[in-house]
């Protein structure tokens, strides 16, 4: 299989994570390295009290593609995203919540991207319903994955920050991300554009991740 | 069994300024290189800085020495410096280690040159990720020029060179003295010499090893600079994007293209050399290692500071190992490494963690000539 002439970043954020990141590293590496010859993945740690950031420093020694950005308090899910995003370097800007979305969407929404999407944004179609019991305790997170297309090739590096889709628009909106992060002037307008919705089956773990 | 005062073993800069150096104090000097030429290894390939105290706003020492040192260097070697361009140095925004401000004072307090760039250069960095743009007077060496230079100097004084010959191993005679092995391309011989100076950089524990002598901790990095072809805005401009992981981007005067590095993605992996632990040969690890390039995330990290990057042409990469003082760490300083009877008598390391240190080393070995430990 020819791989990809692109580089993607895949940014995820991280609150005591520790259990889940080796897996959801492995598994996130293993589809980039299958598809693209370029990546990264940009870790970002919102001030976890658990083991996380040592289980990351481990894992930043075993995958030479990991970054890892520590903010300095806890400042919440959309922060740390946005911060990834401001850092990453890709082409094509993937978001994902460990254990919640499926590394394997990820070719797939860097192609639609590929082929002139500016955002492309997943929607869990088999989310459980309300009362149901989510893993990980992270009752409520929705999807995240998205992808952000920007410019070595065109007008220069463009992060958009993906937007959570609830399903429906049912769902509250505490962890919905706020508009762009782009620090560029004009970043703004970049998020109006062809945003195509793709509506990928999101199987939700059951049990907690290894 | 041919005899000399001092073996120099190898054939980088600092070899061939020490060879020289203990020429001029009236010694016979033999001069080994294992490579089919001289400085062609880490002191050819590197970014040809020659530094001026910019590169360190956290050691005060390094950027006090370093602007010791640099009109030394210029004055020296005259001709094998290129001053066409004028190397600006920015601040990051995000992640750096010193704000523009520190940045500003600090070289202000070691007497440095620095004022903030023109708007025909600012223009040309995305202040979203850059702080502050500075002029700096800092200029570039021509390895190669300096190469011709160094090898008539010691030709000149009569130092004995011998090029594809590498030094196996060294021991201590009866006498006191010490004996080395070489490995040349006609076959292997034995030398004689009172002094031997060990200048073989990231070899400097694999020549120990097989010698039975002590390690020095050091540290080695894989690294990789690209060259590349330069877009017209960037003509007459060097770049360094300080204090964290940041990148530079300045001209490499053999080539007539451009290094960038990046301190991300230059170093490739790393190793130690411990004491008591097993140590490497750092060039066979050199050989050994998979150089897939790492280009272009360099180019696009360095583009979101200086966007007309994008515009950058690959030419091919440059790469080699890269060796620091595991101390040096803590303060991004690079002390100049001289043990001297280091586990042999006479047996003497000597390690520069950039070219101008080639004077701090100087001051030293002209401590050892004068000293009573040197002469037996
Ligand atoms: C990527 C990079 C960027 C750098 N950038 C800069 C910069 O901008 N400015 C700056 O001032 N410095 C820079 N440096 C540091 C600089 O290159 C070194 O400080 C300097 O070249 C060291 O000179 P040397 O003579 O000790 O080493 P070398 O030039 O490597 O010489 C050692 C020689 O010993 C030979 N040798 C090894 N073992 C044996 C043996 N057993 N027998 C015989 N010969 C042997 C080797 O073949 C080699 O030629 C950089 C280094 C790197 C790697």
């Amino acid at each position: 299989m020819t791989k990809a002439d692109c580089l993607v970043s895949v940014v995820a954020p991280l609150h005591n994570d520790a259990p889940i990141i080796e897996e959801f590293v492995a598994a996130v590496h293993a589809v980039l390295s299958t598809h693209y010859t370029y990546y990264e993945i940009v870790l970002v740690d919102d001030h976890s009290r658990d083991a996380t950031t040592e289980t990351v420093r481990e894992l930043l020694q075993r995958f030479r593609c990991v970054r890892m950005i520590r903010l300095s308090k806890a400042m919440g899910f959309e922060a740390a995203i946005a911060a990834g995003l401001d850092s990453a370097i890709g082409d094509f800007v993937v978001t994902m919540v460990p254990n919640d979305d499926p590394p394997d969407a990820i070719p797939t929404m860097v192609d639609i991207s590929r082929r002139g999407a500016d955002i492309v944004t997943g929607v869990p179609t088999n989310r459980p319903e309300p009362g149901d019991a989510l893993p990980m305790g992270r009752v409520g997170v929705s999807f995240a994955g998205a992808v952000a297309s920007s410019g070595i090739a065109s007008d220069g590096p463009e992060h958009v920050l993906s937007r959570l889709q609830p399903p429906g628009g049912q769902r509250d909106h505490a962890h919905q991300t706020q508009a762009p992060v782009s620090r560029r002037s004009g970043g703004g307008d970049r998020l109006s554009r062809n945003v195509f919705s793709l509506s990928i089956d999101l199987p939700f773990r059951t049990g907690a991740g290894g | 069994m041919p005899q000399f005062d001092s073996l120099v073993v190898g054939g980088g800069f600092f070899g061939l300024y020490t060879a020289e150096l203990l020429r001029h104090a009236g010694h016979e000097v033999l001069l080994c290189e294992k490579e089919a030429d001289f400085m062609s290894r880490a002191s050819y390939v590197n970014q040809a800085r020659v530094h001026n105290g910019y590169h360190y706003p956290r050691s005060f020492l390094t950027a006090v020495r370093s602007r010791a040192n640099y009109p030394r260097f210029l004055k020296e070697f005259p001709d094998c410096v290129d001053r066409s361009f004028t190397q600006y140095y920015a601040v990051g925004r995000h992640y750096s280690k010193v704000t523009a401000r520190q940045y500003y004072r600090f070289m202000r307090s070691v007497g440095a040159d620095i004022e903030p760039a023109p708007p025909r250069v600012r223009r040309l960095f995305d202040f979203d990720h850059v702080e502050q743009v500075f002029v700096t007077e800092e200029c570039a060496f021509d390895p190669v020029l300096l190469k011709r230079a160094m090898v008539a100097r010691v030709e000149g004084a009569g130092v004995v060179c011998r090029l594809g010959t590498r030094v196996e191993t060294l021991h201590q005679t009866a006498e006191g003295g010490l004996r080395a092995t070489l490995e040349t391309p006609t076959g292997a011989e034995t030398v004689e010499a009172r002094h031997v100076f060990n200048c073989t950089y990231s070899q400097i524990n694999a020549l120990a090893r097989r010698s039975g002598l002590p390690v020095i901790p050091l540290k080695h990095e894989l690294t990789e600079m690209a060259l590349v072809g330069i877009p017209d805005e960037l003509r007459g401009i060097g770049v360094t994007v300080m204090c964290g992981p940041f990148f530079s981007i300045m001209p490499f005067p053999p080539r007539g293209h451009y290094t960038l590095s990046h301190v991300r993605y230059t170093p490739h992996f790393q190793w130690e050399d411990r004491p008591g632990e097993r140590t490497l040969d750092a060039h066979g690890v050199f050989d050994r290692a998979e150089k897939t390039t790492s280009f272009p995330y360099m180019v696009r990290d360095a583009a979101r500071y200086l966007p007309v990057l994008t515009q950058c042409r690959y030419v091919e990469s440059l790469w080699e190992v890269k060796t620091v003082l595991p101390l040096s760490e803590t303060d991004d300083s690079r002390p100049i490494l001289f043990a001297r009877d280091a586990g042999l008598r006479n047996y003497h390391v000597i390690m520069g963690g950039k070219i101008d240190n080639v004077y701090d080393m100087t001051d030293e070995i002209k401590k050892v000539l004068s000293g009573k430990a040197m002469d037996a």
